[in-house]
């Protein structure tokens, strides 16, 4: 009969394990973030996608064979020394019982969770939110037709342009936006929104955002930056080899930047945040330089590989794993 | 005539019914007048409240005459689409809500005149022929 008071310990084991190689791949893209930069955007977007996304798969797969370890172990041969050993808690489905008494152990399990529960429905919230704002303006946009397909042209004074839907990503651009740019320009716009789109970039950032949760909090958030920036710079690397002129992406971003320029009281110091991203996009794009495909290809592999031999350790090794951790816990 | 999303709920039912109202009107108009036009199934208390509700969120004008207000358009059609569009854009375009889009040029990013100047600079380098 399995103990669901027993589940507390494998909860805690996911979230260190998550956490514990969340900060170590995390601490690697960081740190290596400049060698990443020189491969190109695809890379830096391929590894900061794996530094996000491979921790909680591989913390799920740890705890799933250390819990297959503990209902299946006798199959194998294992001597259950659970009854003899009352000195410390057991990483076990049947006798786990003892795991309710350790108050750090429920309140760790209980905030995380709690916290884990109020990301996931805020990020619902955003999500159905954000589908009815965006229902709303594209029931009062233009539909043009464009080279990159369809557009919604909404009345705005404020230039933007965005892609944004999860299921079918539609371009919004402002009138505004429209009319700052001329047609290279627009075209060019267009081409990086489109290249958005058909890289899934809105779906992919909202499965990243939710995943990041079960990393470590701030590693994850510097990882979905990097993420971001990255994927921008990809998809003005994109635009730029479609229309085969670099430097009508850098013109769009200038001018549609220069429209929304903002202009500080001379006196008063002026924290520009962000702005040093749109230079080096600018300088990105013109440099062109490749994207980095060949190096994301290879960052894939090994990571891959990684989670891989990792996962496999884990199975191979989850008798002194378990043993490990259960003497750990017995020095708590 | 293009009426505002139902979907996006901008305004209310009744809103909508008034405020089309007003704008085909030439004139300021009465809370009996607008009753009247309405079909004279509401309550003037109904009319009124709804009027002043669009009066307060800045879609109607008005002014006193004799005891009654009368009202007037604040903005033309194409004024509360834009301002629909531009407030509904800025609280998409939050932090919070940054996931759902991939916007061209981060609106959280203000480009001030200097950096402007640099990113003119870096394009002229670029252009000036090697």
């Amino acid at each position: 009969m399995i103990e669901p008071r027993g589940l507390i310990g494998f909860a805690l084991t996911f979230l260190v394990a998550s956490w514990a190689f969340s900060i170590a791949l995390g601490a690697i893209v960081l740190l290596g973030a400049r060698w990443l930069r020189s491969r190109g955007p695809s890379a830096e977007r391929r590894a900061a996608t794996y530094a996000v996304a491979l921790p909680p798969a591989i913390g799920l797969a740890v705890v799933s064979l250390l819990a297959g370890y503990s209902a299946f172990g006798s199959w194998l041969g294992v001597v259950d020394h659970c009854p003899e050993h009352h000195h410390h808690l057991h990483l076990c489905l049947f006798h786990g019982a003892e795991w309710a008494s350790q108050g750090w152990a429920v309140a760790a399990v209980a905030l995380f969770g709690t916290f884990a529960a109020v990301r996931v429905v805020h990020h619902a919230a955003t999500l159905w939110r954000a589908r009815l704002d965006l229902r709303r303006i594209a029931g009062i946009s233009r539909c043009v037709e464009s080279p990159a397909g369809e557009v919604l042209l909404a009345p705005a004074n404020r230039p933007f342009c965005f892609v944004a839907g999860l299921v079918r990503p539609r371009i919004f651009v402002s009138v505004a936006a429209w009319e700052c740019l001329d047609d290279e320009e627009r075209l060019a716009m267009l081409a990086h929104e489109r290249a958005h789109a058909d890289q899934g970039d809105p779906w992919r950032r909202s499965v990243l955002g939710l995943i990041a949760i079960f990393g470590a909090p701030l590693v994850a958030v510097r990882l979905l930056t990097l993420w971001g920036r990255a994927t921008e710079r990809l998809c003005d690397h994109r635009a730029a080899a479609l229309l085969s002129r670099p430097e009508a992406v850098a013109r769009a971003l200038v001018s549609l930047s220069g429209a929304r320029a903002v202009r500080p009281p001379r006196a008063a110091p002026c924290f520009v945040p962000g702005a040093r991203d749109l230079i080096d996009r600018v300088e990105a794009v013109l440099a062109g330089h490749g994207d980095g495909r060949l190096a994301a290809r290879r960052i894939g592999r090994t990571a891959v590989l990684l989670a891989a031999s990792v996962i496999a350790a884990a199975g191979a090794l989850a008798q002194p794993i378990h043993h490990a951790l259960e003497t750990l816990l017995g020095r708590i | 005539m293009r009426t505002l999303s139902r979907a996006g709920r901008v305004f209310g039912d009744l809103e909508q019914k008034v405020m089309e109202l007003v704008w085909l009107q030439t004139s300021p108009i009465s809370v009996r007048d607008v009753m009247r036009r309405l079909g004279g199934k509401l309550a003037y208390t109904t009319v009124m409240t709804t009027l002043d509700r669009l009066y307060k969120k800045g879609f109607l004008g008005r002014q006193k005459d004799g005891n009654a207000f009368v009202y007037w358009p604040a903005m033309t059609r194409d004024d509360v689409h834009r301002r629909i569009v531009e407030e509904t854009v800025s609280g998409l375009l939050k932090k919070s809500t940054a996931p759902v889009l991939s916007a061209f040029v981060d609106v959280a990013v203000k480009v001030d005149e200097a950096n402007l100047a640099r990113l003119e600079q870096i394009l002229a380098k670029h252009r000036r022929p090697k």
